[in-house]
């Protein structure tokens, strides 16, 4: 130990040598940790400001599932302190050195909030990227709010990047739950589900059918005004829909989801327009302006350019004529990229297969399952008796 | 959506009006009866029969009103009206009721009398003719009544008939009661099995049907031959239909083909037949379409008192038009020797049918606007005509474009003898609906046929679903895993607190580091 932390010391001073030294102190973990009891002595021999990576492993080891409380606290303290983007990069950190594969830890949460607060997304996109589906409470010491909290925030930050799919999918996760009562937590995700699934995907699905029953009945009885638009957008009528939002303005607005509903009323618009390509070949300019109570013709192309541009909708406009003509798709599927992806793709079902593979073995040997086949077993065997017995007689 | 609306609130009534119907005609089993006994008799059947629906000694007084006040609303809402649109100067009332005997004659004249202003008048007077050969009074009664002010001479109600009636039913009641009740001394199978059969025609023509299906129903019970039980199911089925009990009709159906699988060919016609104005009813229209057409065999068979072989044209051609493709249509009808003997009895559904196949669209509209009044004025299909033409039209929609890649909107309009606009609305409404694959130029009224890229179609396809799947299976992976940890969303727990002193020792540590990273 005394070792470790002389190299600490000569190491630590030059931007090179901390590369190495991280290495090192990777290596040596296995020391650190057995020396537990006396950490806290050596902790006070480093000085924090020079030694800031020998700290973090000492206090790393000093106590693994503190640690996540200490992401906790981390996080709450910069948020205190309004420096919310310098807890960013350590809690990064300490999800990658502590995080087994694909594993949901605290820190996640705690990483997603700051980088909200701080509006500074890149780090929270690599982690969201990465999608987490192994929990391991007794070791993390994660509880179920975190877990919740990491869909939610993780559901804004998609949001907020216009991935609407993806917030949609975390959302959904969240009002899924395994669930006793309603939470907060999930009524919140629940009203966003709604906005981005519009967005994405043009309408609501229907809840999963893993939903508990609470969480469904109690849904309807928070979220009137949200259901209403659901309903409205349904009907594909933009005026309603917009006297909707404005009657519920301060309710929407509480909830800060006004910006939300505000892009979910243009998108009606665009819906109706894609909807178009797939009837029609060539369109007349003035057709879609009336359609869509656009008013004039210009607003329809400067609409339709917005769409074309964003790749929306694939379409030329002939603005001598006032036509707009649609093309299909142009991609063809043929490049290299796509086989690149396929192959990407197929890796990971493989993987998510042995997943399975791995957690049906693990039910298999488990005490509590074998002991209800046994039971099971007996019983039906009982029956099959008793039905043996009465043929006979 | 409100045509499925109005499907829905349909059914819904449907059933309600079995139920109060069901319960008058407890009522008016109740109120007829003079005899004593008999009275008593039957209310204690009727209760052992009706089991839990009603309380013990029929229903109270307050129910009673309740149920009234129902059922008026009811027949208020469902009251039937003339069908507007619609030009019926081209029916020939006698020459369509001409095929039909017994009680279905004055019913669908008093059907055709309340949708056809035209001959609304003719068909009561008709009606009326018809009624006094039964027993039925209470019916006679409450039509006359009711359309006191278009029957000009027959504005009375004729009372001397009315007694008549009472005095014969009376009588013939009694020499019913009493040959059924020497039969059961004797135990004469045979007496006893005629006995309760002649009381349940007696029943029928009064207008009683619940107590009617009870006689039929211990009739049937009564014998083993097989002839003679399909005969007691058929007077049943024809008791059901008129009070529209479709779970009688059923069972008795379902026990009348378990009899006939030895029997003659004909009266399996019969029975199949009945079994497609069964499934139309509850609009099973393809299930119904291959009854009709597999009733016709070998021999020829006849049940006047409730269709005729017209019908099994009519409705046979008609609903295979809606719901066969041209495959089929081809191989159950144009091939179908047997059933096409019944077609050709009904020439203009044949010439539809021929010019739908031959894709002589002209001739296929104006045919199918011909024959509109005669199946709107139908007991049975009047209800879903508009549906089954709207289908049909679609059907010819699609088949008329499906052999071309682009088609003129405008000769297209002038073939389906419409206008431009209304064509052009037809075909996007199929296309939204992905019924029909193609494309619209407006500017030229061109349809253009698509080629699906099938290619590029399946690797989207292929591309979502492993998306979709992974997705699933990582979700459903976490929700295993947050149940074996069981984790779920409950009420929180007091929190386990630190020390304060670790926890100002770590403050301390963690605003070092954080001093140290800046």
């Amino acid at each position: 130990m005394e070792q470790v932390l002389n190299i600490i010391f000569q190491n630590s001073n030059n931007k090179e040598s901390l590369q190495h030294l991280f290495e090192f102190l990777k290596k040596k973990e296995k020391i650190i940790n057995e020396q537990k009891n006396n950490l806290d002595l050596y902790l006070e021999q480093l000085h924090n400001g020079h030694h800031t990576l020998g700290c973090l492993f000492l206090l790393a080891a000093k106590a693994q599932a503190k640690n996540y409380f200490l992401c906790k606290r981390l996080a709450e303290i910069c948020i205190e302190n309004s420096v919310p983007q310098a807890a960013i990069l350590p809690l990064y950190q300490s999800i990658q050195k502590l995080q087994k594969t694909s594993e949901l830890t605290p820190a996640h949460p705690y990483l997603m909030l700051v980088s909200l607060c701080s509006k500074n997304f890149s780090v929270a996109t690599k982690v969201l990227e990465e999608e987490v589906f192994e929990i391991e409470s007794k070791r993390t010491g994660l509880n179920i709010k975190e877990v919740l909290l990491y869909f939610y925030y993780g559901g804004l930050i998609w949001a907020i990047l216009k991935q609407y799919d993806r917030a949609t999918h975390f959302f959904e996760l969240n009002i899924s739950f395994p669930a006793n009562i309603l939470s907060r937590i999930v009524l919140e995700s629940y009203k966003k589900f709604i906005f981005t699934s519009i967005l994405s995907t043009g309408k609501v699905p229907v809840l999963p059918s893993q939903t508990s029953h609470v969480v469904e009945k109690n849904l309807r009885q928070f979220c009137g005004p949200y259901l209403k638009f659901k309903q409205f957008f349904e009907n594909s009528n933009s005026l309603e829909l917009n006297e909707l939002v404005v009657k519920f303005n301060d309710v929407f607005g509480k909830d800060n989801n006004l910006g939300l509903a505000k892009l979910c009323i243009q998108n009606l618009l665009k819906r109706g327009i894609q909807r178009l390509t797939k009837t029609y070949i060539t369109l007349s300019l003035e057709f879609v302006a009336e359609k869509f109570g656009l008013g004039s013709v210009i607003n329809a192309e400067f609409y339709i350019l917005d769409m074309i541009e964003k790749g929306e909708v694939f379409a030329k406009i002939d603005q001598k004529k006032g036509e707009i003509s649609f093309h299909d798709d142009p991609e063809t599927y043929q490049s290299s990229k796509v086989g690149i992806r396929m192959d990407k793709e197929i890796q990971e079902v493989i993987d998510l297969s042995n997943q399975i593979k791995h957690l049906d073995e693990r039910i298999m040997v488990y005490p509590n399952y074998i002991m209800k086949k046994m039971k099971e077993d007996y019983h039906s065997q009982k029956k099959s008796e008793e039905m043996n017995e009465k043929k006979m007689n | 959506m409100s045509n499925e609306n109005k499907i829905e609130i349909e059914k819904e009534i449907e059933i309600e009006i079995e139920n109060e119907k069901k319960i008058e005609i407890e009522k008016e089993g109740s109120g007829e009866e003079s005899k004593g006994e008999e009275e008593k008799e039957q209310n204690t059947e009727k209760e052992k029969e009706k089991g839990g629906e009603e309380k013990k000694k029929g229903p109270t007084k307050e129910q009673l009103e309740k149920i009234k006040k129902k059922v008026q609303e009811r027949e208020a809402a469902n009251e039937p009206k003339f069908i507007k649109g619609a030009d019926f100067s081209s029916f020939d009332l006698e020459d369509y009721i001409e095929g039909y005997h017994g009680h279905t004659r004055m019913e669908r004249l008093l059907f055709i009398a309340q949708r056809s202003e035209i001959h609304q008048q003719k068909a009561l007077k008709m009606f009326i003719e018809e009624v006094k050969k039964t027993r039925n009074i209470q019916k006679y009664r409450k039509i006359v009544e009711k359309y006191s002010d278009v029957l000009q001479d027959e504005k009375s109600l004729d009372q001397k008939w009315i007694d008549k009636t009472l005095k014969n039913s009376a009588n013939t009641y009694d020499s019913l009661e009493s040959n059924l009740k020497k039969a059961k001394e004797n135990v004469n199978q045979e007496g006893i099995r005629e006995g309760n059969l002649q009381l349940g025609h007696f029943y029928f023509d009064k207008g009683d049907l619940k107590s009617a299906l009870k006689y039929y129903s211990r009739a049937k019970e009564a014998t083993s031959d097989p002839i003679e039980i399909v005969d007691c199911c058929l007077a049943a089925i024809k008791t059901a239909m008129e009070g529209k009990s479709y779970s009688h009709i059923s069972s008795y159906l379902n026990a009348a083909q378990k009899k006939t699988e030895d029997l003659d060919i004909s009266t399996n016609g019969i029975l199949k037949t009945i079994n497609g104005l069964l499934q139309l009813t509850s609009r099973e229209f393809k299930t119904a379409a291959h009854q009709f057409i597999h009733a016709p065999g070998k021999n020829t068979f006849e049940y006047p008192e409730i269709f005729t072989s017209l019908d099994i044209g009519i409705y046979g051609g008609f609903l295979s038009l809606a719901t066969f493709n041209r495959r089929e249509l081809k191989r159950n009808i144009l091939d179908n020797e047997y059933f096409k003997n019944y077609l050709e009895l009904v020439p203009e559904m044949r010439d539809i049918i021929y010019n739908f196949y031959e894709s002589n669209y002209t001739g296929f509209v104006e045919g199918l606007n011909l024959i509109k009044p005669r199946l709107l004025l139908d007991q049975y299909l009047s209800s879903h005509v508009e549906r089954l033409y709207i289908r049909i039209r679609e059907k010819a929609i699609i088949q008329y474009f499906s052999p071309y890649l682009t088609v003129d909107m405008k000769k297209m309009a002038k073939d389906f003898g419409t206008t431009l606009e209304l064509i052009e609305i037809e075909v996007s409404n199929l296309i939204a609906e992905d019924k029909l694959a193609g494309k619209i130029d407006q500017k030229n009224k061109i349809l253009y046929g698509t080629r699906i890229n099938k290619r590029s179609q399946t690797f989207q396809e292929v591309l979502n679903f492993g998306k979709d799947y992974r997705r699933k299976t990582r979700a459903l992976l976490l929700r295993a895993n947050l149940i074996q940890n069981k984790m779920t969303v409950k009420r929180p727990r007091k929190k386990v607190m630190m020390g304060g002193e670790n926890m100002n020792f770590m403050n301390m540590q963690l605003l070092n580091l954080m001093r140290g990273f800046n």
